[in-house]
């Protein structure tokens, strides 16, 4: 029998690789665009699934479960790397920040993060974490819903295959060489299949 | 629990469905309670941390309800409306129970204004403005939730296990054919 590959496995890799995309200050900036990062991670699951599963196609609901898989692993690493990188790199994201505010030519996008950056001072590291967790939280959500898409919207775009049929099954091992074919017992009925 | 194919896409349809005008009531409560004076400060910053998660929120580049941005730039604001527009159009164009995606040169295709949209304005080949961000992102939303909808359609069919056989008048159902038997 043809085993289904294992969806976790799938989703393992792909959630790895984006959810510390997505917790890299200045690289997550790509989640600004509709969770891009979760999306693509979701998608990227379902192609390795549809990449592990030579016989049978992928169907959407895979898709969806295996991208759903994918966002959680990416909200699990989000919360162990991204939430304390985000801590020890407060000092060179605010000046980071400072410089890009210098660069930007809107008056209002420049205001917003000046008050970005005030707000990010005062705080202290515990208002920080107790606000990284509750971000975290509702990341999570976010990432859970957007990877499922992400998972589907990958089917769609690389699954080939619709409803083929299953491959014929192998014949079934024969007896060792000297076999000549079926001989009905004496006088007993021929097996039924 | 067995429920029957039908059922079980209509309650998956009516759950997203749900989801979706909360998800979009949220981005407009957010200027609203802002006009209306509210100062909830923390379903205010609660809302912009939400929304601020998916989203840049630059207020130029944003739609405005009396003189407030909406919680998410017109990009998003028109690929979420036209999900829900998707959505709503979605049981008039295909079976709920059907679970086999269109092509996918349509997605992509519907992929293909917003890609030229941005890539446009970045590029500076020409000044794209609110409402071609909006219109852009409502095509690619109403074509994601045809491409969207049956994952989790058959998501659901595999996660409760939807009866094996179609409840009577269920032509075209499939909702169990690839999903449950593989479940």
């Amino acid at each position: 029998m043809v085993e289904k590959p294992n969806k976790f496995q799938a989703a393992l890799l792909a959630g790895i690789i984006f959810g510390v995309l997505s917790s890299i200050p200045f690289v997550n900036f790509v989640n600004l665009c509709c969770c891009l990062w979760i999306v693509a991670g979701g998608a990227v699951a379902a192609r390795t699934l549809i990449n592990r599963s030579p016989v049978f196609p992928v169907t959407s609901g895979e898709g969806a479960l295996v991208g759903l898989l994918s966002g959680v692993i990416s909200s699990l690493v989000y919360l162990v790397v991204g939430i304390p990188l985000s801590l020890l790199l407060k000092g060179s994201n605010v000046a980071l920040t400072q410089k890009l505010a210098e660069l930007v030519n809107d008056p209002n996008f420049r205001s917003q993060m000046e008050q970005m950056i005030r707000q990010n001072e005062s705080q202290s590291a515990a208002e920080q974490l107790a606000g990284g967790l509750i971000f975290w939280l509702i990341c999570s959500v976010l990432a859970i819903g957007f990877g499922a898409l992400g998972g589907v919207i990958g089917v769609a775009m690389f699954e080939k295959r619709k409803g083929q049929p299953l491959p014929p099954m192998p014949p079934p091992p024969g007896p060792p060489g000297g076999y000549t074919g079926y001989a009905p017992p004496p006088g007993g009925q021929p097996p039924t299949y | 629990m067995l429920m029957s194919s039908r059922k079980l896409a209509a309650s998956t349809y009516a759950g997203v469905l749900i989801l979706v005008l909360v998800w979009i009531a949220g981005i407009v409560s957010d200027p609203l309670i802002r006009a209306a004076g509210g100062d909830d400060s923390t379903l205010l910053s609660l809302l912009a941390h939400a929304y601020g998660r998916v989203c840049h929120q630059i207020a130029d580049r944003s739609f405005h309800i009396a003189g407030h941005p909406l919680a998410v730039c017109a990009r998003c604001f028109g690929i979420y409306v036209g999900y829900l527009a998707g959505l709503i159009v979605y049981p008039f164009a295909r079976s709920l129970t059907q679970t086999e995606l269109p092509p996918r040169s349509w997605l992509i295709a519907a992929l293909v204004p917003v890609a030229v949209d941005v890539a446009g304005g970045y590029l500076g080949i020409f000044e794209n403005t609110l409402a071609s961000r909006a219109l852009t992102g409502l095509i690619a939303g109403a074509a994601g939730a045809f491409y969207t909808l049956p994952g989790l359609v058959s998501l659901a069919a595999s996660l409760f296990k939807a009866q094996t056989t179609a409840a009577p008048g269920d032509e075209g159902d499939n909702v169990t054919q690839g999903d449950a038997v593989r479940a």
